[in-house]
């Protein structure tokens, strides 16, 4: 019993050897407290401004129309009224057009056929063209989806002024035209916007990004200048590492718990994305999300020899990360490798459940998957940071004693 | 040109000894590669799982349910009894939409009165809810219109005519650039390409930043006579030649691997490649002569060739961004490379139309170096950043 609480006594004092040694590189390491600040606010609220407009509007199109019938022309100010697609109709012919799509001036082209109000009258089926660009989903998306839902309704309107000319009630026409309707709603995120979107997904991501980059510059200094013992002597007892990784931990949630509000509050505040969950149950959610990030970043950082290597962190790991995390592209695409390589990255399961719980007003139970699995992963990179701690002190011992 | 010799002798001598240098410029390049190529290779999500709650419970509401199961984009995979229990799967993120049918479904419809059908679906995740939007109107728009041209039929109407009583105008949509709305050529040409700009504008800063870190900028100095011109050409000539044949790699990746639309002129694309390498040292170079510290370079290298990602417009259209950014789009040399390289591959324009993003690349090679010649010269002379760390 005595010896247990000596054993505890030590932790405790190397516990909080280790979180003030930390703060103390932090502090007086500029590049750590730029990435922690330049970082996470800078980048954050740069990409945020980027897509801060949500939506595009006002996707120009050219029309080209070889009828010149009053129906063409209810037709095209039908599609000048959508919300997506400023329609531009002065073109004569297609070759026209064309050169303009070259030149970029349009996204697509919808030519309305010879004949056209005429066939409607006649009661004879005529066909819309339309020429879309895919090689930018966003832009295809829009012109396609607006032009079919132009004339969607404009051969509603069509068949059911047919329909009231027979004598038929409006109700009755339109329960005729389309026996069942859809209605869909967007359970989050409504109006699809794409900060809405991808913006809660960067900020969980921003936090695994700068944590490693931060812990890798710290100890690559330190592995530069060989101060791993001089700073953590108590590594060479036995079971010393533990209360000095847990120190780690608990210094880096603790600056995250100042850092996380502030992002939230400040930028999700100016750019108006929904928070729909309260600051304690993001707490607690990043707790493991923290720590086995940093455990990650402690087992990661010791294949690193200088202090400069871990910035390229910042750029390596973030596109893949985000891509495996299946918020971007759904995971049901990968192959069954990525699908488990992509559950040992913590941002996996730590940007499910953030966006989960910051935009599907999830309540804790249904993130709890999610936390669990953080915890796991926070005991495996917790193993394996304690034996590259080992690892590497033993070889600074080694080389410290050989003489040069 | 001895100097130059000696120079690029001297470079590639540092490149199998310096190990950073090695990873980034020839381990990572390929298993990037090999990454993007892999990871996207269905390039089109097949079987979303949704939820669909059936509180009718009819044949009509099961044949529902078998029509949307049959499309290539969803798969039934839930059917809860409730449509909270629904929503709640939704919310885990178990599946990406949830379609109630009410109750009644079948007699009301059999009764000719009008139903409806509630679709309810998960923006917070793109693309997967575009793609379920669209299959869900898709198989319900089939639906009705069936049952529109079956009551036609049996009032007497000959089927072409009710065709044409449903849909007077019909329209015919040509998808251009990219015919399968594959999201691997989407992605893929941003991915690749960004990541090939990452690994260059490293490397550079590297081999610059490793000389001045360790205070060596004198020695190179003096080895290339004082000339600039000749000590940046042969630093970084034999890693644009080297990256020349890594963007080789890639492309056949891309084109022959993959089967990417391959529309304009090969030579158009090769050229880009070029332009691509030699405008992204360029900026390596201005970075590195900017900066007090090795680190500082890098981390500004880095994250400007991370954001040009997103200012290229390939994530949102430039054309969205406020009027400020788009400015600043202007010079990230990846906006003008990518614009080139979708017009001479997916859209296939004619090369008249990418003599504009040639001569900007061009532009951007050249003002980034002689904007900071004076300063790379002192940096040089003086052999080391002003600090260490």
């Amino acid at each position: 019993m005595k010896s247990f609480f000596k054993k505890y006594q030590q932790a405790k004092t190397s516990f909080w050897n280790t979180v003030s040694t930390e703060w103390k590189a932090i502090k007086y390491d500029k590049a750590v407290i730029s990435a922690f600040f330049s970082v996470a606010f800078v980048i954050l609220i740069v990409y945020t401004y980027i897509y801060s407009n949500e939506v595009i509007h006002e996707v120009p199109v050219a029309i080209v129309n070889q009828d010149n019938s009053k129906a063409s022309r209810d037709y095209i100010s039908m599609l000048d009224a959508s919300d997506g697609i400023k329609s531009i109709s002065t073109y004569s012919d297609l070759q026209q057009a064309k050169t303009d799509y070259f030149a970029k001036k349009v996204m697509g082209i919808v030519i309305i056929p010879k004949d056209f109000g005429k066939d409607i009258r006649r009661g004879r089926q005529t066909t819309i063209t339309t020429f879309a660009d895919a090689s930018n989903m966003i832009f295809y998306k829009k012109v396609l989806v607006d032009v079919s839902v132009t004339t969607g309704y404009f051969n509603a309107g069509i068949v059911i002024k047919k329909e009231m000319a027979k004598g038929n009630s409006i109700a009755v026409a339109s329960q005729n035209y389309s026996p069942i309707k859809i209605i869909s709603t967007s359970l989050f995120n409504a109006s699809s916007g794409y900060a809405t979107y991808i913006i809660p997904m960067l900020t969980a991501l921003i936090v695994q990004l700068v944590l490693l980059m931060g812990i890798g510059i710290i100890n690559g200094s330190r592995r530069e200048d060989n101060l791993l013992q001089k700073n953590f002597p108590e590594l060479h007892h036995n079971g010393g590492a533990i209360p000095v990784l847990l120190g780690k931990a608990f210094l880096y949630s603790l600056i995250f718990a100042v850092i996380l509000p502030l992002q939230i509050g400040i930028v999700y505040t100016i750019f108006s994305i929904p928070i729909r969950s309260s600051l304690i149950l993001i707490y607690l959610f990043s707790v493991p999300y923290l720590f086995s990030v940093v455990f990650l970043g402690i087992a990661i950082s010791s294949f690193f020899k200088r202090r400069e290597d871990s910035i390229v962190f910042l750029v390596l790991l973030s596109v893949p990360s985000l891509m495996l995390s299946g918020l971007s592209f759904p995971t049901e695409g990968f192959s069954n490798f990525y699908q488990q390589l992509a559950k040992l990255i913590p941002s996996t399961p730590g940007m499910n459940g953030f966006v989960k719980l910051t935009q599907m007003e999830a309540s804790f139970s249904e993130v709890l998957s999610e936390w669990n699995h953080l915890w796991l992963l926070a005991l495996i990179y917790f193993w394996i940071a304690l034996i590259t701690l080992k690892f590497r002190i033993s070889s600074e011992k080694k080389r410290n004693q050989s003489p040069i | 040109m001895k100097s130059f010799l000696l120079i690029a002798k001297r470079e590639i001598r540092l490149l199998f000894h310096n190990k950073s240098i090695f990873i980034f410029s020839v381990v990572l390049p390929f298993i990037s590669i090999l990454f993007f190529n892999t990871l996207l290779s269905e390039g089109v999500a097949r079987n979303l799982p949704i939820a669909v709650v059936d509180l009718d419970n009819s044949s009509v509401s099961r044949n529902v349910i078998s029509q949307l199961n049959a499309t290539p984009e969803l798969e039934v995979s839930n059917q809860p009894i409730s449509q909270l229990e629904g929503e709640n799967l939704i919310q885990q993120l178990k599946v990406y939409g949830l379609v109630t049918i009410p109750k009644n479904f079948g007699s009301d419809l059999n009764q000719g009165k009008q139903v409806y059908v509630l679709n309810q679906y998960n923006s917070s995740l793109l693309l997967p809810s575009g793609l379920e939007i669209k299959a869900v109107n898709r198989v319900i728009g089939e639906l009705s219109a069936g049952l529109n041209i079956k009551k036609q039929l049996k009032n007497g109407v000959y089927i072409k005519q009710a065709k044409v009583n449903l849909q007077p105008v019909t329209s015919n949509n040509h998808i251009l650039s990219n015919p399968y709305t594959n999201y691997s050529y989407y992605l893929n040409s941003g991915f690749l390409t960004l990541f090939f700009q990452i690994f260059v504008i490293l490397t550079t800063i590297y081999c610059f930043g490793t000389d001045l870190k360790y205070k060596k900028g004198e020695k190179l100095y003096n080895i290339g006579n004082g000339n600039l011109l000749t000590i940046i050409l042969g630093k970084t000539l034999p890693y644009t030649l080297w990256f020349y044949f890594v963007g080789l790699v890639m492309y056949f990746s891309m084109f022959v691997f993959q089967d990417f639309p391959l529309f304009g002129s090969k030579w158009a694309v090769l050229v880009a490649l070029l332009l691509l390498i030699i405008s992204t040292q360029a900026v390596a170079i201005f970075f590195i002569s900017i900066s007090k510290s090795f680190r500082e370079s890098l981390t500004y290298g880095s994250g400007f060739a991370a954001i040009s990602l997103s200012f290229s417009g390939i994530t949102f259209p430039i054309f969205g961004m406020p009027k400020v950014l788009q400015w600043l789009s202007q010079i990230f040399p990846f906006t003008h490379f990518f614009e080139l390289f979708l017009d001479q591959t997916q859209r296939g324009f004619p090369l008249f139309y990418s003599i504009k993003p040639i001569i900007i690349l061009v532009l951007l090679t050249i003002i980034p170096v002689l904007l900071v010649a004076k300063k790379l010269r002192n940096l040089l002379k003086q052999g080391s950043f002003l600090q260490r760390i």
